[in-house]
């Protein structure tokens, strides 16, 4: 079975008359890492954002199913707890809430709701431990409020450390690499791979081939207007890269 | 001011029941009782059309009579127990003093064994006083202008004094717990004395079951020495149909540090006020609170610093969180006398609404005659941010959980101001807490 399945989804923002994605389908099965790229404007950030299930879209047409359950039909806290996860473009801080307590509040709510046992806080201590560590985290950067005060790029490995340690079967990354340097994405990147595993997919979203050199892709999607104009292995990166986003662009008009 | 023409039941009852409630209350040739009613009589409950009541008309909001409670026997043992084992700091090494329906219960008590604090109760040494005592109590309240606490003294049937002569290990808990039964008036008092460079962390819990219909009177007054330290956290859980009135009086020596934080989640309609005196330089003063108000709950502080001496400073920091109908009001009033040069003076109250019905007034008065002070205020109020939401459950944590940790992030910043850490894990999770505790009408 398929973890993601998408057909003929159509989304215009709620209130709003104009269709930003326009009949995506796409199929992602276990161990596959798919890369959706495509010019600024094309639906990239609102196609991560009906996945989590953000309420300022509305659907109009077509499916979601996520490990043959209707993906759209779920709460945002379900569909994580189901292991959906979305690494934000632009993560947020939060005052007041120290990074370990979101960590740990998280961690339980969905063990929690899928039934299994709470962490003991010294497991959880090791976890975190463990997974900082691969992501050159700072013990110091955990007691601090979530993201409050953090870099971009520190922001960009909280967001991979909340992935690690949240184990999700389908990863969202909405362009990871945005705002990082190239030693951050390598360290971004490691991470990630750490990750990548059989029963794991992701879904990468970026606007840059860049990226993809470290997250290898199996698969490679053009998103043009709404739609996936053109999808192949992952050298198809790599032509994007040299004749640009035009050529799919007049495709799609 | 005048009497007004119209006495309310509520007033009527209170003038009409003095004389009987005298003579089955504790007296002391010093204690004016009589003259505190004539006082009251004068004024009558505050109203909306005196400036400081604005936001808060008792005349309106005190619905009925509450006659005084001057019967001292104890209904339910039990009732009383499992109330006050509901105390945020039960898990705090603390003495505790309680006091049931306006009267202190020995038996329930663990008062403390150190020597560096004597604490007795009012009712039962009233007419043989220590000096302390009858020189302090009364001393730091005016009489003349404040209806609410002239009632408090007319009426009041018990209370603790307590004389801080050294460095207290052991924090003491002041109980006051309510007992369901017949509309009254319970009145006490607290007072504290802590002598030169002596220190104590004193807490207050008032609490009662829900159906409970009083009126909780609580005039406290203390007195600081030079160098003395005095940390104060207060949690008010009264009954939902009960109305808290609370008047705190504080004169400050010459270097003390005072620390006061309240918790409000309690009573239909709260009062409470601070006054701070400054009597000596270099003192500072910290007043801080947090007030989770749903339903049609009223909550009010109101503040006035008196800088009358220079070099001293002054921090409000309050956070209201609204839900349903409630009101939350905040007034904070500072004055900076001529001579009181390099006052250092802030304030904030913000407010946090849950629901488009919920209200917030804040009214800062800054009066300023000195020319060289810092002094500032803020207010503020707004929603919760759907933005953080999102992002909180997005990672599994279901809405009225991540709506609970962004209100205890909101109120955490007042909650900082309190000196011991056991007591911030302890208000942090009642402040987590609450909101499923109070869940009630429609959230955003």
């Amino acid at each position: 079975m398929s973890i993601l399945e998408i057909k003929n989804l159509h989304v215009k923002i709620e209130g709003e008359d104009t269709e930003i994605l326009r009949g995506i389908d796409l199929t992602v099965n276990p161990g596959e890492v798919h890369a959706i790229m495509g010019p600024n404007g094309s639906g990239k950030s609102t196609l991560s954002y009906v996945l989590s299930g953000k309420d300022d879209y509305e659907i109009t047409e077509g499916s979601v199913t996520y490990k043959g359950d209707d993906l759209l039909e779920m709460e945002v806290d379900e569909r994580a707890s189901a292991g959906v996860f979305l690494a934000f473009q632009y993560p947020i801080e939060i005052p007041g809430v120290p990074t370990m307590t979101f960590l740990r509040t998280a961690l339980n709510a969905q063990r929690k709701a899928r039934g299994e046992e709470e962490l003991t806080t010294p497991a959880f201590m090791k976890v975190v431990r463990e997974k900082s560590q691969m992501l050159k985290i700072r013990q110091e950067m955990l007691k601090r409020p979530v993201n409050v005060g953090f870099s971009g790029g520190e922001k960009k490995r909280a967001e991979i450390l909340q992935m690690a340690v949240l184990e999700p079967s389908l990863c969202v990354l909405d362009e990871t690499d945005s705002g990082l340097d190239i030693d951050a994405l390598k360290i971004v990147a490691e991470g990630v791979n750490a990750l990548r595993s059989p029963e794991r997919a992701m879904v990468v979203i970026t606007h840059y081939q860049r990226l993809l050199n470290y997250i290898v892709p199996d698969h490679v999607h053009v998103l043009s207007q709404g739609r996936i104009v053109k999808s192949g292995g992952k050298e198809l990166a790599l032509e994007l890269e040299e004749s640009g986003y035009e050529n799919f662009t007049e495709q799609a008009a | 001011m005048t009497a007004s023409p119209n006495r309310t039941p509520a007033e009527e009852a209170f003038v009409s029941g003095f004389a009987a409630a005298e003579a089955a209350l504790p007296s002391a040739e010093w204690l004016k009782r009589k003259q505190a009613l004539a006082a009251f009589n004068e004024l009558g409950l505050p109203h909306r059309r005196i400036e400081a009541w604005k936001y808060t008309d008792l005349r309106n909001l005190v619905d009925g009579a509450y006659p005084a409670q001057t019967d001292a026997t104890l209904v339910d043992v039990e009732q009383v127990q499992e109330l006050a084992a509901r105390s945020i700091f039960a898990g705090i090494d603390r003495a505790t003093a309680v006091f049931v329906d306006g009267r202190f219960r020995s038996e329930l008590s663990a008062l403390p064994e150190e020597s560096a604090i004597e604490v007795l109760s009012l009712s039962d040494n009233l007419a043989d006083a220590p000096k302390w005592l009858s020189e302090n109590l009364g001393s730091v309240v005016p009489q003349a202008d404040d209806a609410v606490a002239a009632l408090n003294l007319a009426y009041m049937s018990d209370g603790a004094a307590i004389y801080v002569s050294g460095k207290c290990e052991q924090p003491l808990e002041l109980v006051f717990v309510h007992s369901s039964g017949e509309p009254r008036t319970v009145s006490q008092r607290v007072l504290i004395v802590v002598d030169d460079e002596a220190s104590c962390e004193i807490y207050e819990t008032h609490v009662s079951p829900a159906n409970g219909r009083y009126v909780s009177n609580v005039v406290t007054e203390v007195v600081l020495g030079d160098k003395a330290t005095f940390d104060h956290v207060k949690t008010q859980n009264d009954g939902s149909e009960a109305v808290h009135l609370a008047n705190l009086h504080a004169k400050l020596g010459a270097e003390a540090k005072f620390n006061s934080f309240s918790a409000t989640s309690g009573a239909r309609v709260s009062r409470q006020q601070a006054f701070v005196e400054y009597a000596g330089e270099h003192t500072d003063a910290n007043i801080s609170g947090v007030y989770l108000l749903a339903d049609k709950q009223h909550g009010d502080s109101t503040l006035v610093i008196d800088h009358a001496v220079p070099n001293c400073t002054s921090r409000e920091m309050f956070k209201l969180v609204l839900n349903d109908h409630a009101r939350g009001v905040f007034q904070g009033k500072v004055t900076v006398r001529p001579h009181a040069q390099k006052t250092d003076g802030k304030q904030m109250a913000q407010a946090l609404l849950l629901a488009p019905d919920a209200e917030f007034d804040s009214k800062p008065e800054l009066e300023i005659f000195a020319d060289d002070v810092v002094c500032g205020h803020g207010a503020t109020a707004g929603e919760l941010d759907e933005d953080l939401l999102f992002y909180l459950r997005a990672r599994g944590i279901p809405k009225d959980q991540a709506m609970a940790l962004l209100i205890a992030a909101f109120v955490g910043e007042a909650v900082e101001e309190v000196s011991s850490e056991a007591v911030r894990d302890a208000l942090n999770e009642m402040a987590t807490s609450w909101l499923t505790t109070h869940k009630t009408g429609a959230l955003c």
